[in-house]
């Protein structure tokens, strides 16, 4: 994983907004995740057009209040922790 | 306060091709008619409304419906993540194409074994050669796929061919589930319970498997609630997170939940399904902490196993309310050892049996 990997949902995975919990939520088979709004702002952004920086840099701009290594560090966290359950590829 | 249900687990039909001696589907239910397509499309809707996510299509065998392309369409309109659950048996590459195109998730194919002889021992019908078609199929449509195999004494052996097996098919997922003794696993539970060692040895091979696997094929290694001491958070917990309709329409928090004597439950479409969902009594009985016999309810497991499995509770020990005696501070915990005892000592083969109540030997 480096600044110019493409984190790609995988395609068991579906993204959706659920309107009852008023949060993106992640599916897939037989599993769920109720996502924080950063989390889903995220992963919008990993469909296999966007590098880890390029990720980054639209995070900074959406949460112009947070510092940019707090960001790039929850975004990198976020990439690994869902690579490691085999939800995404990292080309 | 009381969550909305993310998941239906709607069981379309009891039938089924196969005669699986671990299957889980009650023993014995009153024979009523099925729910037909306009009242699963209206309750698809009526969860979907109420925060349900996904819809796992289960039976028995939900291919044996002729309308399952309509609901699987319905469902997903609704933007539901469909999930069909089935032994693959009844399929040709031609519907499983048909139920693609009409928005199907993802497919969980059900194996038996690695072994020709005992996968078909196991199902009790000639199925494995066509379930390798299915599995081949699904990869090439692309559409997802989990394997799942439910382990018991005769195949948790070769739980190292059965990960090789799941790889060799593309399997994004596999589940190498411990048999749960309820339903008619519980009756077999004798021919079924594996010795200690053979699933500590297991235990390490599907470790080992994960490590190198991770990121390529999720393995989920379901630990058998007999040998570990502490009950398993069943159905995550007694109406808190799960819908199940049985196919009569019953709405119910697990899937064995209208074998337990003295609950009510009510149909889909009686009355709104978030009453149902929030007021039900069968629903309400066994949830949050005041049902529980002190043992639970002084006991810091609480909110991780939410009192065990109720099911387990009532079959095992004959009472609803009573600690799930594969805990280790229940009082009927021998119960569970001497089970365990048994399969320990138990050198010659028990004969099964299945849903058409044949003998098997």
């Amino acid at each position: 994983m480096n600044e110019a990997s493409c984190p790609t949902l995988l395609p068991k995975t579906r993204l959706r907004y659920n309107r009852q919990r008023d949060a993106c939520v992640l599916l897939w088979p037989e599993r769920g995740l109720v996502l924080n709004r950063s989390a889903g702002d995220i992963l919008k952004l990993c469909g296999g057009h966007h590098t880890l920086s390029s990720i980054v840099n639209a995070l900074s701009a959406q949460y112009p209040h947070t510092k940019r290594d707090l960001i790039r560090e929850d975004v990198h966290r976020l990439i690994r922790d869902l690579h490691s359950r085999g939800l995404l590829t990292l080309e | 306060m009381l969550e909305r249900p993310y998941t239906l687990t709607a069981e379309l039909t009891y039938r089924c091709p196969l005669h699986c001696a671990y299957c889980s589907n009650p023993v014995s239910y009153d024979d009523r008619p099925a729910l037909d397509t306009e009242h699963w499309c209206r309750l698809f809707a009526e969860a979907e409304a109420i925060g349900v996510m996904q819809v796992n299509l289960t039976g028995g065998e939900p291919l044996l419906r002729s309308d399952l392309e309509r609901l699987i369409g319905h469902a997903h309109r609704l933007g539901l993540y469909t999930n069909l659950i089935t032994s693959g048996v009844p399929l040709s590459r031609r519907r499983l194409a048909r139920l693609r195109a009409s928005g199907l998730d993802a497919v969980q194919l059900s194996l038996q074994s690695t072994d020709q002889v005992l996968a078909d021992r196991i199902a009790g019908v000639v199925a494995h050669q066509k379930k390798l078609a299915v599995a081949r199929w699904t990869h090439a449509l692309r559409i997802p796929m989990t394997a799942n195999i439910v382990l018991h004494r005769d195949n948790i052996e070769q739980i190292h061919d059965i990960i090789a097996l799941a790889e060799a098919l593309h399997a994004e997922r596999l589940e190498l589930a411990n048999t749960q003794y309820l339903g008619w696993a519980f009756v077999n539970r004798h021919a079924l319970l594996p010795t200690h060692a053979q699933l500590e040895q297991a235990k390490l091979i599907a470790q080992a498997a994960r490590e190198r696997l991770r990121g390529r094929m999720e393995i989920l290694f379901v630990t058998p609630d007999y040998y570990g001491g502490v009950p398993r958070a069943c159905m995550d917990g007694w109406g808190r997170r799960h819908l199940v309709v049985s196919p009569d329409g019953l709405v119910l928090p697990c899937h064995l939940a209208h074998t337990l004597p003295g609950l009510t439950f009510e149909r889909a479409g009686a009355r709104p399904l978030l009453d149902i969902w929030e007021q039900s009594e069968g629903f309400n009985r066994f949830r949050g902490e005041a049902w529980m016999p002190d043992t639970c309810r002084s006991c810091a497991y609480r909110t991780v196993d939410f009192g065990g499995c109720r099911c387990q509770a009532f079959h095992v020990t004959g009472h609803l309310e009573a600690v799930d005696p594969v805990c280790r501070w229940s009082p009927d915990h021998h119960l569970i050892q001497t089970a365990r005892h048994a399969a320990e000592q138990r050198t010659e083969r028990v004969p099964l049996w299945r849903r058409d109540l044949q003998m098997v030997p």
